[in-house]
């Protein structure tokens, strides 16, 4: 579904020019669940940024279901992470002066929804994360794993074709940590939702079905995990 | 994202910073307010003092010529000065709508008088009885009138002019066309109410005096010129009295002038509204750095908002659905500003007219105005704010 071939990103800062990306060759099937692990500074949110069409200033080819999008106009774009992909922040990433449902709904008003449409579909997500009760409270009112999962219901409620997830548990206590994960782990085996997920973290990692191990921007490890 | 879905999420994000969307609305509300009590005044006023200063209630502006011999004695005889064949030479002008003598019944005259060696007009009420309770000497009675009697009260300050005091111009002669009148009273001269006001009097005589000594021979040595509508008084008069220049009867014998309060209207009336733009200009110069208060907020607005942009831009959000809210906020807020201020500005304009007894005037343009400079301020000055939140790197944002 992901194809990267031979994808090189450099940042330049003044005199010296950074290599973020090194050389990355990846492919990424429908229904995978991939960690992809590394130490801090390494490139993985860099590179999930670009697989989750967020930055695409980079070189090599990144086709998505067989498409290079890298001259698309802002609007495909748009539609594509609209429509295709969800994303699921370290930090939560929650509009904070807005309810859960007004959230978790935004991604449906983007979508062509008008305001009436999208009840059912927000609460069956919130449903679905085990917070439909939360539904008319504010972010701030949350628990830390309970914002995140209204970031995931937010993520899951156009039905993207894969999610990407950076660092999701960084800011969460093991305990909380772990059932995120296992939420994400239901939602990839029952509803066969594609997951990238980046964790420094190794407990994590057997939450996943594929490993993914980057240093210095070069893909060190790709390693099927069997669950 | 369809508009109605946008608009009202603009209208949410108005609502869930209730703070920075009363601060950013305070200067267009004020500006607002300031630019249509300004012209709700200012208009109300105008049409009142144009109104005050034209006998008429109609639209049609009337003209006085007058004629001023060179040898004044002209005037106490009997000669005709405006002849039935000058009328109807005016009559065949361009412009004029009818020439008539001017009619009899009026109760008030303005007529030169020679203070100092100069001549200034003064006002003069033929009256047929009077309440001026004079400071110095006595007012007119009953009997001035029932005799004839030649005698005027004057003002003090008309009294100061001519004889240096109040005192020294009791019982002293006041000339008026080569006629000689015993000032009896000097009643003190009334505070100007407002520049434009011009009720009172400088001379008070008996009206059966009057009608004695000058109706007969007022009546031809004035003709009022009905100007037809679409035609600019100026220009009509300035046709009427070259053309009596040259054709009227009296042509050699003096000047024909126009002494008319009509064309002071006009003048009155121009000073008026190019007082009233000035102050709106004034305003306007207020409602720009309104504007400019605006868009400071809304850049404010959009660098608070840079997380939520980015949220919006990952979740779908295209550039121009990001730009159109931030529009639509500005243009929203303005727009609320803008009523409110209307508002404020009417109510404001009420309560200063009642208090100067002003009319205060609402029509179609000031509506329009305060509607149309709130949303165009909106749009100008948002446009940019809302142009940067859009152009942001998404990347960066969301790091
Ligand atoms: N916008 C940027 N400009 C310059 N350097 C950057 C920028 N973004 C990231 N980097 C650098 O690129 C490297 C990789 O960053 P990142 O992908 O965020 O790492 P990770 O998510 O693995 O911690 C880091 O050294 C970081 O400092
Ligand atoms: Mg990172």
């Amino acid at each position: 579904m992901n194809t990267l071939q031979n994808v090189n990103k450099y940042y330049k800062t003044d005199e010296e020019s950074l290599h973020v990306l090194n050389n990355i060759d990846l492919q990424i099937e429908k229904g995978e669940f991939v960690a992809v692990m590394g130490p801090s500074g390494s490139g993985k949110s860099t590179l999930i940024n670009l697989i989750g069409f967020i930055d695409r200033k980079f070189e090599g080819t990144y086709l998505f279901e067989g498409e290079s999008l890298i001259n698309s106009s802002d609007d495909k774009l748009s539609k594509i992470r609209n429509q295709s992909v969800g994303f699921v922040f370290q930090n939560f990433s929650l509009i904070e002066n807005n309810t859960v449902y007004e959230n978790v709904e935004l991604p449906l008003l983007y979508n062509g929804f008008g305001f009436g449409k999208t009840r059912k579909k927000v609460l069956s997500v919130l449903e679905k994360v085990g917070i439909r009760d939360k539904a008319k409270k504010h972010p701030k009112q949350l628990s830390g794993g309970q914002q995140q999962r209204v970031a995931i219901a937010r993520a899951l409620v156009n039905s993207p074709k894969f999610i990407i997830a950076d660092e999701p548990t960084g800011a969460l206590d093991t305990g909380t940590s772990t059932e995120i994960m296992e939420l994400f782990q239901e939602l990839n085996r029952t509803e066969g939702v594609t997951i990238i997920l980046v964790t420094h973290n190794p407990e994590m990692i057997q939450y996943c079905s594929r490993l993914i191990s980057i240093r210095d921007g070069q893909i060190i490890e790709d390693k099927e995990l069997n669950t | 994202m369809k508009f109605y879905v946008t608009w009202r999420t603009s209208l949410r994000a108005i609502m869930k910073n209730r703070k920075r969307s009363i601060l950013t609305m305070i200067g267009i509300v004020i500006g607002i307010a300031s630019v249509i009590t300004i012209m709700a005044l200012g208009r109300g006023f105008q049409k009142q003092t144009i109104k005050s200063l034209t006998a008429t209630d109609s639209d049609e502006v009337s003209v006085t010529v007058d004629f001023t011999p060179d040898d004044s004695n002209l005037l106490t005889s009997n000669a005709v000065i405006f002849q039935e064949t000058d009328l109807q030479q005016i009559e065949t002008i361009e412009g004029v709508k009818s020439a008539e003598y001017v009619k009899e019944d009026i109760d008030s005259a303005y007529k030169d008088v020679l203070i100092r060696g100069k001549k200034e007009s003064k006002q003069i009420d033929f009256v047929s009885s009077t309440n001026k309770n004079p400071t110095i000497g006595r007012d007119l009675t009953q009997e001035d009138q029932d005799i004839h009697n030649k005698v005027v009260i004057i003002d003090s300050d008309t009294a100061k002019n001519l004889f240096g005091s109040s005192k020294n111009a009791l019982n002293r002669a006041f000339e008026l066309d080569g006629q000689l009148f015993t000032i009896v009273g000097i009643y003190p001269a009334a505070k100007l109410a407002s520049i434009f006001s011009l009720s009172e009097s400088n001379v008070y005589m008996p009206r059966t005096t009057y009608e004695d000594y000058f109706k007969e021979k007022q009546a031809t040595s004035s003709v009022t010129v009905t100007i037809e509508n679409g035609y600019t008084p100026n220009k009509v008069t300035s046709k009427v009295v070259k053309r009596l220049q040259s054709k009227g009867t009296m042509r050699n014998a003096g000047k024909y002038q126009v002494l008319d309060l009509s064309l002071l209207t006009d003048g009155v009336g121009r000073i008026l509204s190019t007082l009233t733009y000035f102050i709106s200009a004034i305003a306007g110069i207020s409602l720009f750095i309104a504007g400019v208060g605006v868009m400071n907020m809304m850049y404010i607005s959009v660098s608070e908002r840079t997380h939520e942009i980015g949220i919006r831009r990952a979740m779908g959000a295209t550039e121009r659905s990001i730009k159109l809210q931030f529009l639509l906020e500005g243009v929203t807020l303005t727009l609320i500003g803008g009523v409110i201020g209307y508002i404020l500005g009417i109510a404001l304009a009420s309560l200063v007219g009642h208090f100067l007894k002003i009319p205060i005037s609402v029509d179609f343009f000031t509506i329009a105005l305060a509607g149309g400079v709130s949303t165009a301020i909106g749009l100008i000055f948002s446009v940019m704010p809302a142009s940067s939140a859009a152009k942001k790197d998404l990347i960066d944002i969301l790091r």
